[in-house]
């Protein structure tokens, strides 16, 4: 075949052979993106955000400004809202420190908790500027088991809990002597807290275990809002609330020695979010028991709705599964509540796959553990959905002393 | 004479208006700690408008250590604060920290006194004036409540409870003070304040 | 020998490019099918009784094979012709199967059984089977298990893809979930060897 010159301008067949590759390319990229994109079977629509503002604050008080008091009948940081940042100490009594040592030390981190409470700065504070805005910081203090028999408050005992068998502690992340829960709406009136306690209690005790975690900043969301875990589930909807007739009962000791005071549990529990990615939503909310975009329940339309655990679809098979873990975690008596307040906590770590280790700083308070708290535990243990992907990694439990009156200390009426 | 007898009463009257507030603001300033102000003689007019706010010690195994705080007037007349006494130290002097030639600071004895202006304060902090404990009797440790007695020019006393409390700063050089102390032996070491 | 100026000899111009897309489609094609499907997926080999199946008698329990290993608990619920429940005690899981024994019962007619079952993974499957004793039924009897998509899950929106408890090789529902994705990569190739025919046949 002779060579033909170039006809000038596009002819037929170099139209068609363009169209033939333009078709081609695009077949090709079109697998490609098919192929690599990703969660092609998760079909659900991000679920619209509930409106509100978040303006969160009360009638005109920045929110850096507002004051959560630190002396009372309870402790601060038990029924009062949740701020959005916390930081949990876990710390242990050095050798040879007894009961003089904790008043001791707990005039101290009294003192120091109830100046930052209001903004001011501690005694012999280097940075008081850090806590100008005390942005409704809380202090709570907690004794474990050992610390509460060195006193005689039989009312303010506490036991440790049972092992479950789901459970894969580690000592690293188990009981203290002390807990302090700090919680604030700002990390660096949390920071600064912390430092301070730290530097008081120094003398007295070692660090053992820092739990940080975090929730919606205040702000972002109306207050009130319930919150979500790392899981994505609206997690905390069925709750006591102070205006239940019942919380006092529930959360408050009513002792004679302790009364006023709580009871605390500490769970650390991690998310294992490498194969919870791999499961799609249906199966998800099957865990659960609870819609995922708006936290109702299954059987139900909106977050508050009651789940009606009895309902059945057409096919005869229980709308929310008896195994779910709303199913499980639900109170068989009225005594089995108690008050959940978490955190969800992200630690990077580039020795994992996925790159972080998150999940929950499971707190919750109730005036008696072995009542409320432990049927509702086992009963997890034993069933519980939800269970493939989480596990819990520490344990502890603490009494938390009657609040402080003004010019008096956290525990000073037992360890004084 | 004639004189004598109004200006008593005066007297009076602006003693007890000014004790009664003094009690008040003692109480509010401090909520948790001790630092109440306590009139010891009769002439209460300077002594009840004086009071100590947020008093604090730095904790110390010996030798010496050091109170803080700020004194505060509400009187309309200054205060003189001369010297002051502590059950847990043998010699007590009264501070201040200057800078010295070398661009360091040193502190030595103030032998005027704290002079705490009529509605004003005077502060005690490290790095400034503040109440010297020498030779104490025994550790201060953290958390303790150390008794401080402070003595003022009119003769009167005033007593307050400073809180113990552990610190790594205040590590001043000791200037000794030009004339010739009675205890010599008394400048000890400066063990207890650095760490 | 001269050397030629043009950089390609025209006959090789049309074998070149129709081996490109050819190249493409396989490439096109290896992609996708080795793309892995995302875990979790589990689906229902047999049923038994099976869909439509006809009995002599009420059988005393019923067996659910799945693909892949089970996790229990799970759920069967099974409705005798008048509307009694018939599921006794808890449904054993085992492996890739889930046992629900049934109390006893000579009732004639149509029964119905619903399940819900969990993968190791976390997976959840879900379905409906009818089978009726003693009568010729009116469903059609088909050789295999098959289950229409029960809505385990009501209130949620999307589509129960995965409840679809359908006799499946292992595969992972693959089909269901791209076949509009190949239609279209498909079209486009076809698309393009038609314009490609087109221009060979093109005088110009």
């Amino acid at each position: 075949m002779t060579t033909t010159p170039a006809t000038p301008g596009w002819s037929r067949r170099h139209l068609l052979r363009s169209g033939a590759t333009a078709l081609g390319s695009a077949g090709v990229g079109w697998t490609l993106g098919a192929a690599l994109a990703p969660g092609a079977s998760t079909g659900a629509t991000p679920a619209p955000s509930p409106s509100g503002s978040g303006s969160g604050s009360g009638l005109g008080v920045p929110i850096g400004n507002e004051i959560v008091p630190f002396h009372g009948a309870h402790q601060a940081g038990v029924a009062t809202p949740p701020a959005a940042y916390l930081s949990l100490l876990g710390l242990d009594l050095k050798k040879g420190r007894g009961r003089d040592d904790l008043a001791r030390m707990m005039r101290l981190l009294s003192d120091d908790a109830s100046r930052l409470s209001t903004g001011a700065g501690a005694l012999a504070d280097t940075e008081a500027e850090l806590g100008a805005k005390p942005a409704s910081l809380t202090t709570t203090f907690g004794f474990g088991p050992r610390v509460m028999a060195m006193t005689s408050a039989t009312g303010g005992q506490v036991e440790p809990l049972p092992a479950f068998g789901t459970d894969a502690l580690e000592e690293a992340w188990g009981q203290t002597d002390v807990v302090i829960q700090i919680c604030a709406d700002d990390p660096m009136t949390l920071a600064h807290a912390r430092r301070m306690l730290l530097k008081d209690s120094a003398a007295f005790t070692t660090l053992r275990w820092c739990q940080d975690g975090f929730r919606r900043a205040r702000g972002i969301e109306s207050d009130g809002t319930t919150p979500r875990n790392v899981m994505g589930q609206v997690d905390g909807t069925v709750n006591p609330a102070e205006t239940d007739t019942d919380f006092s009962e529930l959360i408050w000791s009513d002792a004679a020695d302790f009364a006023g005071g709580t009871f605390m549990v500490v769970r650390r529990i991690r998310a294992l979010m490498t194969t919870w990615d791999e499961v799609d939503r249906p199966s998800r909310e099957a865990a659960v028991g609870r819609r995922i975009d708006n936290g109702a329940p299954l059987t139900g339309t909106n977050e508050f709705d009651d789940p009606d655990f009895k309902a059945v679809n057409a096919a005869g098979l229980p709308i929310i599964d008896a195994a779910s873990h709303i199913a499980r975690a639900r109170p068989m008596t009225t005594k089995e509540r108690f008050l959940r307040r978490p955190y969800n906590y992200t630690v990077t770590d580039p020795s994992i796959d996925i790159g972080e280790d998150a999940g929950l700083v499971f707190i919750a308070y109730a005036a008696s553990i072995p009542e409320q708290f432990v049927p509702v535990q086992r009963r997890l243990a034993e069933t519980d959905l939800l269970n493939e992907w989480t596990v819990a990694i520490g344990s502890a439990v603490y009494a938390v002393p009657p609040g402080a009156a003004d010019g008096e200390y956290v525990g000073q009426r037992i360890f004084g | 004479m004639s004189k004598l007898i109004p200006a008593s009463i005066a007297a009076l009257a602006v003693t007890l208006s000014l004790s009664a507030c003094g009690s008040d603001d003692s109480a509010t300033d401090s909520p948790t700690t001790s630092s109440s102000a306590s009139a010891t003689t009769d002439d209460a007019a300077k002594t009840a408008a004086l009071t100590v706010v947020d008093p604090w010690v730095k904790t110390a195994k010996s030798g010496m250590s050091a109170v803080f705080g700020t004194l505060t007037n509400s009187g309309d007349q200054d205060v003189t604060v001369t010297a002051a006494a502590a059950s847990v130290a043998d010699m007590v002097q009264l501070h201040e920290t200057t800078q010295t030639s070398d661009g360091s600071s040193s502190m030595q004895e103030k032998k005027d006194g704290f002079v705490v202006p009529a509605n004003g304060t005077f502060a005690l902090t490290p790095g400034g004036n503040h109440i010297m404990l020498m030779e104490l009797s025994g550790p201060i440790e953290a958390g303790d409540s150390v008794s401080v007695t402070l003595k003022l020019s009119d003769g009167s006393t005033i007593a307050f409870d400073a809180l113990a409390k552990d610190f790594a700063g205040a590590q001043e050089s000791y200037a000794p003070s030009a004339e010739a102390s009675e205890s010599t032996d008394s400048m000890g070491s400066m063990d207890s304040m650095s760490h | 020998m001269r050397v030629s100026r043009t950089p390609r000899r025209p006959q090789t111009w049309p074998m070149a490019r129709l081996r490109l897309l050819v190249g493409a489609v396989i490439l096109a094609g290896s992609v996708l099918l080795g793309t892995p499907a995302a875990h979790a997926h589990s689906d229902l080999v047999s049923a038994d009784p099976a869909q439509g199946a006809n009995l002599d008698a009420a059988p005393s329990k019923v067996v659910l094979t799945f693909t892949s290993q089970m996790k229990a608990p799970a759920t069967v619920v099974v409705t005798a012709p008048d509307g009694t429940a018939l599921v006794s005690g808890q449904p054993a899981v085992s492996g890739t199967t889930v046992t629900a024994a049934l109390t006893p019962t000579t009732q004639h007619g149509t029964y119905t059984y619903a399940f819900r079952a969990f993968s190791q993974d976390g997976h959840q499957v879900s379905g409906q089977v009818s089978f009726t004793v003693g009568e010729a039924s009116a469903a059609s009897p088909t050789g295999s298990a098959s289950a229409s998509p029960s809505s385990g899950a009501s209130t949620t929106a999307t589509a129960q893809k995965t409840d679809t408890a359908s006799v499946v090789t292992p595969g992972d529902g693959f089909w269901d979930r791209h076949w509009w994705q190949v239609l279209i990569g498909a079209l486009l190739f076809a698309g393009a060897g038609a314009f490609e025919l087109a221009a060979r046949r093109s005088p110009r």
